[in-house]
């Protein structure tokens, strides 16, 4: 078997991909797997295993030649042929696309192969996926908020990887990074500590988006009052070699201040291997934190900009995030701040850095609450949670016990199992142990109130929808009468009235939108439209209906258990 | 009109009406410092088509560091090409397109064999000196973005040619020719196409 892997965005995407690569691996042992990356992007190469081939995408020579008129015209599309030719060569039995871009949809569809999964385009540019999580993914990139699933994840329910695939991102680690790494510790020793008594912190103090920045100076003072914290850090200023010249006068300002602080200036096998050797890693949304991650050392994230930690945050279980409360963000990525300062960067203060780090290098939690509440107008300080909800998750340490709260992982949970990657018993399970988790304190009359409200709720769509599986029945013969469709369209909107501020259904609401707001599409297509929107509420209403009844039964049972 | 000088490092140079094709102080050094700046950023399987002959050494260079399968000269002047081979019997059996009149090489199967690569124009300053027309115009059709160029161009890409629409295509512009031109002149039946397909993830490339 002959698998081709796509992913070409950026290098967190590569490394975000790797357990992917690990579940096929550890799924088909005998498989042939080749991974299509972007050519600037091939340093990453030497640490990803489990691939039999690195193909590469040469973005920026097509680019250029598109660009400059000096380029012969044809250069482009002979360079990108070529790789077409030799994809065509391969006979893939299986490409997977990780992507999401019309760039790779478009490719994808140039790879002749029979199975096909992710984002690819027939000759007239219709979209097909191949999986029902990649199309997902497909409403998943437009849509904002926190009620989505990890990219990790959407890929390995997606490819039915199920417990093959690592909960993390996979990584090996290279001589050459090793010698890099260890060639730092033994410089940086002498004089230092860092081989000594003291921990070694990596932070990384740039990101590639000036808008996911932190500012120097209060990564500078953030350093310091961690430093006061932890007087034996050993603290390890990680950078690319191009950033070298804005590393070294930051390490000498930290310096001044008696910090013992070093510039580790590293290729990415290096700074694979520094993480594997660090005690905690302090970032911005940077490929370094994926980096972190896959060496499971600790990571402090700070989100800012445009930085989508609930899609892209780092796969570690116990990773804390940081992230600004300004109104703007997290804000579009294509886009530069329109704020005259970065306010989202000013508003976190450089001691709630230095006091949630000083609580991950101690692998200590029960602070990170009194500083989210000291800290709670300027910043939201998230939990990463992989373990238990069977999914990677992102929760405020401040989580109220709220209807809220709990319906946005009920219907997460909802979603898993509608899109046919979970077993109910098993999900009502994992869900009932992490929201005891994450709401601790809350007695089981609590629980009640909420899950009766919520099965009342369900209820009330389970009967609406009903009713419109009975207007559908009339509608059948009838839909292409403005007047009948117009009429059934509104019982549709007042519906929507109804569930829109309700926690556990709006959902709902956006699938709703789509119908509703269609007034473009030819009749038939929008009454189809309107059967698949209805049958898919239905399905998920019953899912919800059993899971809070699950979840109900679970709760009740954990309060016996609880009582001496 | 074409002798053969002494360099001062003792290399032989060919002088063409009155003007040295390569440098008269140590031609071999030069050539090198010039292969290297063309090798630079080359992909792995790029060909090299350069534009002028010279005395030979650049074209040497580049042979020892591409192969010479990777490397097509293209010269006017014959002369030129049996002195140099005279110079260097080495050079023998590379691929050297001799054609006197630029227009004629479209029909040129080597230059068409060449065009259908990935390549770099790579240009040979002395000789392009002396024979400006001439390669300023086989550079113009190599880079394909006027309409005759792009005309002659498409005579060695059929696969192309098939799947655009005659009609879009006497009706294009003369001036600059880039992707956003090509969008529009592939025919109906053609959409489906493989090429068209292949200029479709390029277009998404453009910023």
């Amino acid at each position: 078997m002959k698998i081709l892997v796509m992913s070409l965005l950026r290098i967190g995407d590569i490394v975000l991909a790797t357990p992917v690569l690990a579940g096929l691996r550890r799924k088909f042992p005998d498989a042939e797997i080749h991974l299509l990356i972007n050519s600037q992007f091939r340093q990453i190469s030497p640490l990803v295993s489990g691939v039999d081939r690195t193909i590469y995408f040469e973005r920026d020579l097509m680019q250029k030649g598109l660009g400059e008129a000096g380029v012969p015209l044809f250069e482009p599309y002979e360079r990108l042929e070529e790789l077409v030719d030799g994809m065509e060569a391969e006979s893939y039995d299986w490409a997977i696309n990780l992507t999401h871009s019309r760039l790779s949809g478009w490719l994808m569809g140039l790879v002749p192969t029979k199975k096909k999964t992710g984002l690819c385009f027939d000759h007239s540019g219709r979209a097909s996926f191949g999986s029902s999580w990649f199309r997902f993914l497909n409403h998943q990139v437009e849509s904002e908020g926190r009620e989505t699933f990890h990219f990790t994840d959407i890929f390995r329910f997606g490819l039915e990887l199920g417990d093959a695939v690592s909960s993390g991102p996979v990584l090996e680690e290279t001589a050459r990074g090793k010698s890099e790494a260890e060639s730092w510790m033994s410089t940086n020793a002498q004089g230092s500590g860092a081989q000594g008594s003291g921990p070694l912190v990596a932070v990384q103090v740039l990101t590639s988006d000036p808008k996911k920045d932190w500012s120097l100076q209060k990564f500078a003072s953030a350093i310091e009052s961690f430093c006061r914290l932890n007087p034996s850090a050993v603290i390890g200023i990680l950078g690319a070699p191009f950033e070298r010249e804005r590393i070294l006068p930051f390490v000498e300002t930290l310096k001044s201040k008696g910090i013992k602080a070093e510039a580790a200036i590293l290729g990415f096998e290096g700074a694979y291997s520094f993480l594997k050797r660090s005690r905690l890693l302090i970032t911005g949304d940077t490929s370094i934190k994926h980096l972190a991650a896959a060496a499971k050392t600790p990571i402090v994230e700070i989100s800012l900009g445009s930085s989508d930690v609930y899609r892209t945050g780092s796969y570690l279980h116990g990773s804390v995030i940081i992230q600004s409360r300004e109104a703007c963000a997290p804000c579009v990525h294509s886009k530069a701040c329109h704020r005259a300062t970065h306010a989202c960067s000013d508003r976190i203060p450089a001691d709630v850095v230095a006091m949630v780090a000083n609580e991950a290098l101690g692998k200590r939690t029960h602070q990170l609450k009194t500083i989210a509440e000291e800290f709670k107008s300027e910043v939201e300080i998230l939990r990463v949670e992989s373990r238990t909800p069977g999914f990677w998750s992102a929760y405020s340490v401040l989580e109220p016990f709220s209807e809220e709260s709990v319906a946005r992982w009920l219907d997460l949970a909802c979603r898993k199992i509608w899109l046919g990657s979970a077993n109910r018993g098993t999900e009502i399970r994992r869900l009932s142990e992490f929201l005891r988790k994450i709401h601790p304190t809350t007695s089981a009359i609590e629980w009640r109130h909420l899950l009766a409200d919520f099965e009342r709720q369900g209820q009330l769509v389970d009967g609406k929808i009903n009713g419109f599986k009975v207007g559908i029945e009339y509608l059948k013969g009838t839909y292409e009468d403005p007047r009948r469709l117009g009429v059934f369209v509104r019982t549709l909107i007042q519906f929507r009235e109804r569930i829109r501020h309700s926690a556990l259904l709006k959902s709902f609401k956006s699938s709703m939108d789509q119908i509703i707001e269609d007034d473009i599409s030819p009749p038939f297509v929008r009454f189809r439209r309107i059967v698949d929107a209805i049958g898919e509420m239905e399905k998920r209403t019953q899912i919800h209906l059993s899971l809070i009844r699950g979840l109900a039964a679970e709760m009740e049972e954990g309060s016996h258990e609880a009582q001496p | 009109l074409i002798s053969i000088e002494q360099a001062r490092s003792g290399h032989p140079v060919l002088k063409k009406h009155g003007r040295f094709l390569g440098s008269s102080f140590d031609p071999h050094k030069e050539a090198a410092s010039w292969a290297d700046r063309i090798v630079n950023g080359l992909g792995a399987h790029d060909l090299v088509i350069v534009l002028g002959l010279g005395c030979g050494y650049h074209v040497a260079e580049l042979r020892s560091r591409l192969g010479a399968e990777r490397v097509v000269v293209i010269e006017n002047d014959a002369e030129v090409v049996s002195q140099v081979l005279g110079i260097f019997p080495e050079l023998v059996g590379t691929q050297i397109i001799v054609e006197t009149d630029w227009l004629n090489l479209a029909a040129n199967d080597r230059f068409r064999d060449a065009l259908a690569n990935v390549f770099r124009i790579a240009i040979h300053g002395p000789s392009c000196q002396i024979e400006p027309d001439f390669f300023r115009s086989v550079e113009r059709l190599l880079i394909g973005r006027d309409k005759v160029s792009f005309l002659l161009q498409l005579k060695a890409r059929p696969d192309i040619w098939a799947v655009l629409d005659p009609q879009k295509i006497a009706s294009m512009p003369d001036e600059v020719i880039s992707i956003k031109t090509l969008q529009g002149i592939f025919s109906a039946s053609g959409a489906a196409s493989r090429e068209r397909r292949i200029w479709r993830v390029l277009e998404e490339l453009v910023v």
